[in-house]
């Protein structure tokens, strides 16, 4: 999983304007991934979202819990040791 | 004769007085020369300001000792006194021995402690919270610790796929201190950690001193990436915990700290799938709208039912008033009235009448208002019909209805504007309407 910086004020409005939601996904960090896909799930529960927008937010957050599920079960990562001189 | 006792048996005898009286003794000085032989045991000098005294500790017991002892420690021992018989040297033989600081660490903690306190290293406002899920984690421990592999094996349990970068350092004795704070900046400066832990395991208060150093605390103050501090046991508390954004009571709590379980992410994550898939939470907020709406309209509906009720309702009771019933039992009361009136003209009651003349006037009197009254009265009844008949309620049934603009009836429609609501009121309930077109 690598972190990606730019990103990192990536919001649900943005996620929800994309036109290409797989690439955006992919450099998204784990634990933002988590906090749009609450952010999102409250959206749609509100009801606030006009119905073609919280369409939108389904398909991004079917979209989204498939990556943050695929990340979960990511391998294990090797030790790396810094030389500390 | 006298006798001469032979040095060995003197020193025999000396060393027995010496062992009986000066067995166990318990002394404290300053370490002024060490030798450590290939032996094992342990041969020093120990002094205070005005004297000084040799002594030595056997290998069983050098190698139970929890420090190194160095010149210039002060020590605490227990031993006994011998005189070593090959060269007739005084020594005391230790059985234990341990610096004589602990009092003196304690109040240079406490002193050092007061002091950093003061300048806000401590301050719970600049405690930052910790990542919820940092992808990468530098830790800060001895390569070849129980610590480190403790650590390793719980992040691995909880998070495999966390990145764990560590900076080795030693965690006590010659060089430590330095190590750490080389080890907290080099993390600090590779910059991929998210979260750093520096720690221990548990051990004796001056194999965790390192984490006591006003360097260190001051490296871990620097850091601008959140410190996890976990040295030694539950109980030990250090400086650097004091400092650190969180504290870990041990190394393995630490690392449960910095990464979630993934069975609680997985189930969180189900759980969120679950709610998006509940496609009728979408519409409950429209439907809760719409049965708003549909209730404050039937609420409005019957308000105007209810006002136009009571309108027809005062306007029955005007009608009533001229109904010819009533306009009828007005005139008899007048009737009554004029009997009364009458009687009482005559002074007296019809009953006193002598005069039959009078009573044969008063019966056709009598007999000549009844028949105006009946006469009035079938007059009246014709009113009645009539006016029933000019009730607009009786046009209403025949399929008129009347229109109503701001209370008024409509007369004209060249009076109405586009776009007015008119009342429109049927024999049965009543509508509202809006002009389109006037022709």
């Amino acid at each position: 999983m690598t972190k990606s910086i730019t990103n990192k004020k990536l919001s649900l409005k943005d996620l929800l304007s994309s036109d290409d939601l797989k690439s955006l996904l992919k450099n998204i960090s784990f634990e933002q991934g988590l906090l749009i896909m609450d952010e999102l799930v409250q959206k749609v529960e509100s009801g606030t979202l006009p119905l073609e927008e919280a369409m939108q937010a389904y398909e991004s957050g079917l979209e989204l819990l498939k990556q943050l599920r695929s990340v979960l079960q990511a391998a294990e990562k090797k030790l790396e040791v810094l030389q500390v001189e | 004769m006298e006798k001469f006792l032979s040095i060995s048996e003197l020193t025999f005898l000396l060393n027995k007085i010496l062992e009986e009286t000066f067995c166990q003794i318990s002394f404290e000085g300053e370490i002024h020369e060490i030798s450590r032989a290939a032996s094992g045991h342990i041969y020093l000098t120990l002094k205070d300001k005005n004297s000084q005294l040799s002594a030595a500790m056997w290998r069983s017991f050098a190698s139970r000792l929890s420090f190194r002892p160095e010149v210039g420690m002060f020590v605490q021992c227990i031993g006994t006194a011998n005189l070593y018989s090959k060269s007739g040297r005084f020594q005391m033989i230790l059985e234990s021995m341990q610096p004589a600081g602990a009092g003196r660490l304690q109040q240079e903690f406490l002193e050092l402690k007061a002091k950093l306190e003061k300048e806000g290293l401590f301050s719970e406002a600049r405690k930052r919270e910790l990542p919820i899920l940092p992808s990468v984690v530098g830790i800060v421990t001895s390569e070849s610790g129980a610590a480190l592999q403790d650590m390793l094996v719980k992040i691995r349990e909880r998070w495999p796929s966390t990145q764990v970068i560590l900076a080795p350092a030693k965690v006590q004795g010659e060089g430590s201190v330095v190590d750490i704070c080389k080890a907290i900046e080099k993390l600090n400066s590779d910059a991929r950690s998210e979260v750093i832990i520096v720690g221990r395991g548990g051990g004796s208060l001056e194999d965790l001193w390192s984490f006591n150093t006003e360097a260190v605390v001051r490296a871990i103050f620097k850091s601008s990436i959140p410190i996890i501090s976990a040295v030694g046991h539950e109980t030990d508390i250090t400086l650097s915990d004091l400092v650190a954004d969180v504290r870990a009571p041990t190394p393995t709590a630490a690392a449960e700290m910095v990464v979630p379980h993934r069975d609680v992410i997985a189930k969180s994550l189900d759980s969120l799938a679950k709610r998006l898939t509940q496609y009728e939470r979408w519409f409950a907020p429209m439907q809760q709208c719409f049965d708003d709406s549909k209730e404050r309209f039937i609420r409005v509906y019957k308000l105007l039912i209810q006002h136009n009720r009571l309108r027809l309702e005062s306007s029955s009771i005007k009608l009533s008033k001229i109904e010819p019933k009533n306009l009828f039992s007005f005139n008899y009361s007048k009737l009554q009235e004029l009997e009364r009136r009458l009687k009482f003209a005559f002074g007296v009651t019809e009953l006193k009448l002598r005069d039959e003349k009078l009573i044969e006037l008063w019966q056709r009197l009598k007999k000549s208002m009844t028949q105006r009254v009946l006469f009035a009265n079938q007059k009246l009844d014709s009113y009645d019909r009539n006016l029933k008949a000019l009730s607009y309620q009786r046009v209403l049934d025949r399929g008129f209805s009347l229109i109503y603009s701001n209370g008024k009836l409509v007369k004209d429609a060249n009076a109405l504007k586009i776009g007015e609501d008119l009342e429109l009121k049927f024999s049965k309930a009543s509508a509202l309407a809006e002009v389109k077109k006037i022709n």
